[in-house]
């Protein structure tokens, strides 16, 4: 049987052509009585139109889910969902904690030591000891 | 001084009438600005005090009437600040003269233009990153004043560079010679750290709480110019000097 | 007018304390931290006393806090090329 070359396939890697948003689904869920739910309310009013109009990709759903916590969860292309619970927050608080769901990558958080991350092949190559010129000290 | 008193007065019936305006009265109030600023100018070149101390009701006014219509209509963040001069600032730049490049540099750059890939260490506020196209950053901070989706240009590069050549800048490149573009992909938190804080002989624990955001990118391309297009941009060649930059080629 | 120039490289613990006071009346407190005082025989008398501590340089003008720290300041190294809105506004008019 010969033996098969790997072959290259390109990888997915959003933003360098097209790009799109890793989160596709904010739900907000509030109850109509909850006292915790009232900053809610009064953001899904007052806020929430300008936000959907500011961010048109993305879904957004308004559920009720009477005698919970307000919660507004997030649906990612990953397929992973974050959650956040919003209660007895002000309006200002809960459009700050749905900008958070909203530029998420939707990953699980990581602590990274490196700011670079490539699937690149190193540009200069891997240094060898019997290539180039001889080097004095 | 008839002028100074005179606009004081309108600047406090502005201040007393201004909750009770509505959106419509805009433009208005726009103009009312407009011509206050401009004596406040022709105040300034006449007394020097009023420019010196930002605390005058001259000066402390325009600058609310100015802020509070902009964040009514259209929620704009003001992007540059005063206190920083506009060249530590991310603006695009404006050139005054146009590029210079050596001649040797103009011979030595077709063989850095057909090598690919590239590289480029571009410098963030200082910060060296080696960065090649498709490339995934987390940056240590999280960067003021952009959203999801931006493209941003680094413009800053101390090195730039194939497999065989290297263009490397004293200290910078000149951000003409390369594009360099970047688009943020979103904003990335570390998970939640606890750093228990204890005092000697306590048996009470303090706990220390952070999580840090980081704006996340990905870089579009990095690509060197062409002679030619440095040319069709503008660029000027001049003769060879001592600190002029090369390109080197691997030994 | 011209103006010294006076930043304190290295501190001044373990030294005697007249040397100390000396830092203090010159107004520097803490290291890389820089003050600008009048070309004076006072003022060289000073820089004498603590010398080995300070690196002095003659300037012309007078520089604030603010200015000493801009010199300082890197530059941002980006700039906003294309918003998001901006290229959705491209994209619409397509």
């Amino acid at each position: 049987m010969p033996v098969k070359g790997l072959r290259t396939v390109t990888t997915a890697q959003n933003g360098v052509g097209a790009f799109i948003h890793q989160c596709k689904r904010l739900d907000f869920h509030y109850c109509k009585y909850g006292g915790s739910s009232r900053g809610m309310l009064a953001f899904l009013t007052q806020t929430l139109p300008n936000f959907a109009r500011e961010n048109p990709q993305i879904e957004l759903r308004v559920a009720p889910r009477p005698g919970k916590h307000p919660v507004i969860k997030g649906q990612y292309v990953n397929g992973r969902e974050k959650a956040i619970c919003v209660r007895n927050l002000e309006p200002i608080d809960i459009l700050k904690k749905a900008m958070i769901l909203k530029d998420a990558s939707g990953d699980k958080l990581k602590r990274t030591k490196k700011p670079v991350t490539s699937i690149n092949e190193s540009v200069r190559g891997i240094w060898s000891p019997y290539h180039g010129d001889l080097r004095g000290v | 001084m008839f002028s100074r008193s005179v606009l004081r007065s309108l600047t406090s019936d502005l201040r007393l009438s201004a909750p009770s305006i509505s959106t419509i009265s805009l433009p208005q109030r726009a103009c009312l600005h407009q011509t206050a600023s401009l004596r406040n100018a022709q105040q300034q070149s006449q007394t020097q005090s009023s420019s010196l101390n930002p605390e005058t009701p001259l000066s402390a006014t325009p600058r609310a009437q100015e802020s509070i219509p902009e964040t009514s209509i259209h929620n704009i963040i003001p992007q540059t600040r005063d206190d920083i001069p506009l060249a530590k600032q991310p603006v695009a730049p404006t050139f005054t003269s146009p590029l210079e490049v050596t001649k040797s540099l103009m011979a030595q750059l077709p063989h850095l233009v057909g090598q690919t890939p590239h590289y480029v260490t571009a410098e963030i506020h200082a910060r060296p990153f080696l960065l090649t196209a498709g490339d995934h950053i987390r940056l240590p901070f999280l960067m003021p004043k952009v959203k999801t989706g931006d493209i941003l240009r680094f413009n800053r590069a101390s090195a730039l560079g194939s497999r065989d050549f290297t263009l490397k800048g004293s200290p910078h490149i000149d951000e003409r010679l390369f594009e360099c573009r970047v688009r943020v992909i979103g904003v990335e938190s570390e998970p939640l750290r606890i750093k228990e804080k204890t005092k000697r002989r306590q048996r009470h624990t303090k706990q220390a709480r952070s999580k840090h955001r980081y704006t996340t990118m990905r870089v579009m391309d990095v690509r060197v110019k062409s002679p030619e297009e440095l040319l069709k941009e503008g660029a000027v060649v001049i003769e060879d000097a001592a600190d002029s930059p090369q390109i080197e080629a691997r030994s | 007018m011209s103006y010294f120039r006076i930043t304190l490289l290295r501190s001044a613990i373990g030294l005697p304390r007249r040397t100390t006071d000396v830092l203090k009346a010159l107004g520097l407190k803490k290291r890389m931290a820089t003050v600008f005082h009048p070309v004076s025989s006072s003022a060289a008398g000073q820089i004498m006393k603590v010398k080995e501590l300070v690196e002095v340089k003659e300037v012309e003008n007078y520089m604030s806090q603010h200015e000493v720290w801009l010199e300082r300041k890197p530059d941002p190294g980006y700039y906003v090329e294309k918003t998001v809105a901006q290229e959705r506004g491209e994209s619409l008019q397509q």
